[in-house]
């Protein structure tokens, strides 16, 4: 049992390495569906270990929102690189206080 | 703690599919998030989508594993590419990354959540005893009682039973989900309205 | 399939059929009536809804467990459905002079509402995730609506990316949870968490299920993204987000905390008191230093969260009353909030004009005399954002430190009152500079003395904020015992 959580710890948090550590947004997207696939093993691993199927449910509805993020995710994407030619977060600077 | 992780590394041992792909799914987890090049990195994504299902696959999770395989890989991955494609970045295109210590503070820090949730994997779970075996439950599904044995576990019609019963609402609720998102898309990205 | 009970969610379908009817309106050839129609389809959906609340006060649980109608969800999602109607007309103003798509704006306004009433309904993990995804992806969206404008699409994709990563710290905690507690349903979640081990992952879950929602109310430390989004977002979508969300997220916080995880108050309760701490801290030394209107809402919006939190805090207390006193108070705050937040938000475009809204302290030089009620409204919600009787914010603020003192949270209480007295520079400063300052002639700005005209709506939903602000100060007996009536049936 300990193994899987630590196989899902341990893609949920190269996961957020990607969003912390790298600028190319279409990445830090990618790595955003790879935090929630981590996510997705801790799920189906206590869904085994409880003998109930309410953690497999859940991945499920899981998978869904990882297609709906990507595509909202994405399109945002293609909005901010028609205006401003760029996919690097650190071009994000118009906001300042 | 040392001597649990030793447990923890002798079960993974002694589970050769697991280990492969545990490696697999760690090892290009890694490269995805170093590549400079998004469809390199959208590549070893999908490998790691893919070890990930195996594992599944493992769980008793059948249903779940082809889903996986056929939303990620098939839908998600699709459109990453199609976007980069649509975006097509010449590689003075693709941005500057951090400084080299910028990245490494950014290392450190997912390093401490990965010493903080390993911890609660370590000394939350049973270590490496192996799991009990699986039994028979039974599933109301509409006015009859279905009953699951361990092979049908997990598979189509155990899965399908519980979402139409018991988690309707969630089901239904992933169809707003889904709607939110299709208008978003709409909205945001079409050249011409 | 389990018996389904209409009646409970019959707001909720309501909203979500005034949506789709707005986006199936717009598939018809153009009429001249045609912006009326989908205008009036949204305020049939939310009147419907509003009409559709009432019922008897025992707390329901339906649909298998997933979803609960009592005070509690009533009280928000009233809440809601106000911030809502009155973000409708705040918005048309905006949609005409910057060229937006109206039924798919209205629609994805009302889908964002939808998600947060069953944010408050949702009585198990997944039904919740979901509820706060769907919230979540229509505000992103909403973010970057203007989409031919560059500081709308880098707030949303700020927004964006920093939620998206919250959200997943947000499932993992759930998902700890689940794997403590064997259920993801909030009955009798707390009772299966036994065990060393069950402990361990529980307190790992609820730690960031906690950083998760603290998020979503924009609480310090997560509290980053807050200032550049609310400031690059087209302002009425601003005005709803930085109320609705926070009603919704402290709704659902409160569910889960005090009626699902009540005996694990131990792992939770210091983490509301530190959040809470700094959260008043971070935002009100913040709003001090802004040059920009809307910046220094943000922050203000910030710190309101941090004391609403204080009721969260206090209701980690053992005893039953005095976690009843914390959670009503955050739940009277957060109403309170709400009026004076929003209308001062929608204030911004009202002194304004068409397209040209009014940002910096610079903008407002002089007001009083160009503008004389508007003035006097936005005057009423900053006494009350400061905290001054006889208003929302000072009754808001007086439950809420008695309930914190009550509770043995004494600190919290200090830092609150320290932290409010901070506040009253920033938000009378406001004040002081339309009622004293000379307006000045600004490089690029033409202070014109015939205003040209502005939308009419936009005063009246600045009004009945301000209006709705001294109500709940005058009054608050009404609304106090709401709250409370809700906070009670919460307890299991």
């Amino acid at each position: 049992m300990t193994k899987y959580l630590l196989l899902s710890a341990a893609l949920f948090v190269i996961g957020a390495y990607g969003v912390l550590g790298r600028r190319n947004l279409l990445i830090v997207l990618m790595s955003i569906e790879l935090m929630l696939n981590g996510v997705n093993v801790a799920l189906v691993a206590f869904s085994r270990a409880h003998q109930n199927l309410e953690g497999q449910v859940f991945v499920l509805t899981v998978i869904g929102v990882a297609a709906a993020e990507a595509g909202v995710g994405l399109a945002l994407l293609i909005a901010l690189f028609r205006n401003r030619r760029t996919v690097d977060s650190g071009d994000l600077t118009m906001l300042k206080g | 703690m040392i001597h649990r992780l030793k447990g923890i590394g002798q079960d993974v041992l002694s589970d050769p599919v697991f280990a492969a792909c545990a490696a697999v799914a760690i090892g290009a987890a890694l490269l995805m998030v170093t590549r400079r090049n998004p469809v390199y990195a959208a590549l070893w994504l999908m490998q790691c989508f893919l070890a990930v299902a195996v594992v599944f696959l493992k769980l008793h999770a059948p249903f779940l594993a082809a889903i996986h395989v056929l939303v990620y890989t098939g839908a998600i991955l699709v459109l990453f590419l199609f976007v980069i494609m649509l975006l097509s970045l010449q590689p003075h295109e693709l941005g500057a990354e951090h400084s080299r210590a910028a990245r490494a503070l950014g290392a450190l820090v997912c390093a401490g959540f990965l010493a903080v949730l390993g911890a609660a994997a370590l000394h939350g779970t049973r270590g490496a005893a192996p799991l009990e075996p699986l039994r028979d439950v039974a599933v109301e599904s509409g006015s009859k009682t279905l009953v699951i044995t361990a092979e049908q576990w997990g598979g189509v019609e155990h899965v399908g039973a519980e979402l139409f019963s018991r988690f309707v609402v969630p089901f239904e609720v992933v169809s707003i989900l889904i709607l939110v998102a299709i208008l978003g898309a709409v909205v945001l990205a079409k050249r011409k309205l | 399939m389990p018996t389904a009970d209409w009646s409970m969610i019959g707001p909720v379908l309501a909203v979500l059929a005034a949506a789709l009817g707005m986006v199936a309106l717009d598939l018809f050839p153009r009429r001249p009536w045609h912006r009326s129609a989908v205008e009036w389809t949204a305020y049939l959906g939310l009147i419907a809804a509003i009409a559709l609340l009432h019922g008897a006060g025992e707390p329901r649980v339906g649909f298998g467990g997933a979803l609960i109608a009592d005070p509690l969800s009533r009280f928000m999602s009233l809440a809601i459905l106000l911030a809502t109607a009155l973000a409708v007309p705040a918005s048309l103003p905006a949609i005409a002079a910057r060229g937006l798509l109206m039924a798919e704006y209205l629609a994805l306004l009302l889908l964002s509402a939808a998600g947060m009433m069953l944010l408050v309904m949702s009585h198990d993990l997944i039904t919740m995730f979901l509820s706060v995804e769907v919230l979540s992806l229509a505000l992103y969206v909403l973010c970057g609506i203007a989409r031919k404008d560059a500081r709308s699409n880098e707030s949303a994709m700020k927004y964006f990316v920093l939620g998206a990563f919250a959200t997943g710290f947000l499932l993992y905690g759930m998902a700890l949870v689940y794997g403590a507690a064997g259920t993801v349903f909030l009955s009798g979640m707390s009772d299966g968490i036994g065990g060393t081990e069950g402990s361990v992952l529980a307190v790992a879950g609820v730690s960031l299920i906690v950083a998760g929602f603290a998020f979503k109310l924009g609480a310090a430390p997560f509290h980053m993204w807050v200032p550049d989004v609310y400031e690059g977002a087209p302002t009425p979508v601003t005005a709803f987000m930085s109320v609705a969300v926070k009603a919704a997220g402290l709704g659902a916080l409160a569910r889960l905390l005090v009626g699902g995880m009540a005996l694990q108050a131990d792992a939770w309760g210091p983490l509301a008191v530190f959040l809470a701490a700094l959260t008043m801290v971070v935002g009100n030394l913040g709003a001090l230093t802004q040059a920009s209107v809307k910046r220094m809402l943000a922050y203000s919006s910030i710190a309101h969260s941090g004391y609403a939190l204080i009721g969260v805090a206090s209701a980690a207390s053992p005893e039953a009353t005095y976690a009843v006193a914390g959670i009503s108070a955050a739940l009277f705050y957060a109403a309170a909030y709400l009026v004076m937040t929003l209308g001062a938000f929608v204030f911004l475009m009202f002194a304004g004009r068409p397209g040209q809204e009014a940002e910096t302290y610079d903008h407002l030089a002089g007001l009083a005399r160009r503008r004389p009620w508007a003035a006097a409204l936005m005057t009423v919600l900053m006494v009350s954002l400061a905290g001054i009787p006889p208003t929302a914010g000072f009754i808001g603020k007086f439950v809420l430190f008695k309930a914190a003192v009550e509770a043995g949270q004494v600190g919290l209480a200090v830092i609150g009152v320290i932290t409010s007295a901070v506040g009253v520079y920033y938000y009378l400063r406001v004040v002081v500079v339309m009622y004293m300052h000379e307006p000045e002639e600004v490089p690029g700005r033409k202070v014109e003395p015939e205003a040209p005209p502005f939308d009419p709506n936009l005063g009246w939903v600045v009004a009945i904020g301000a209006a709705l602000t001294l109500l709940l100060g005058v009054y608050p007996t009404i609304f106090l015992n709401f709250s409370r009536a809700a906070a009670s049936t919460l307890l299991p």
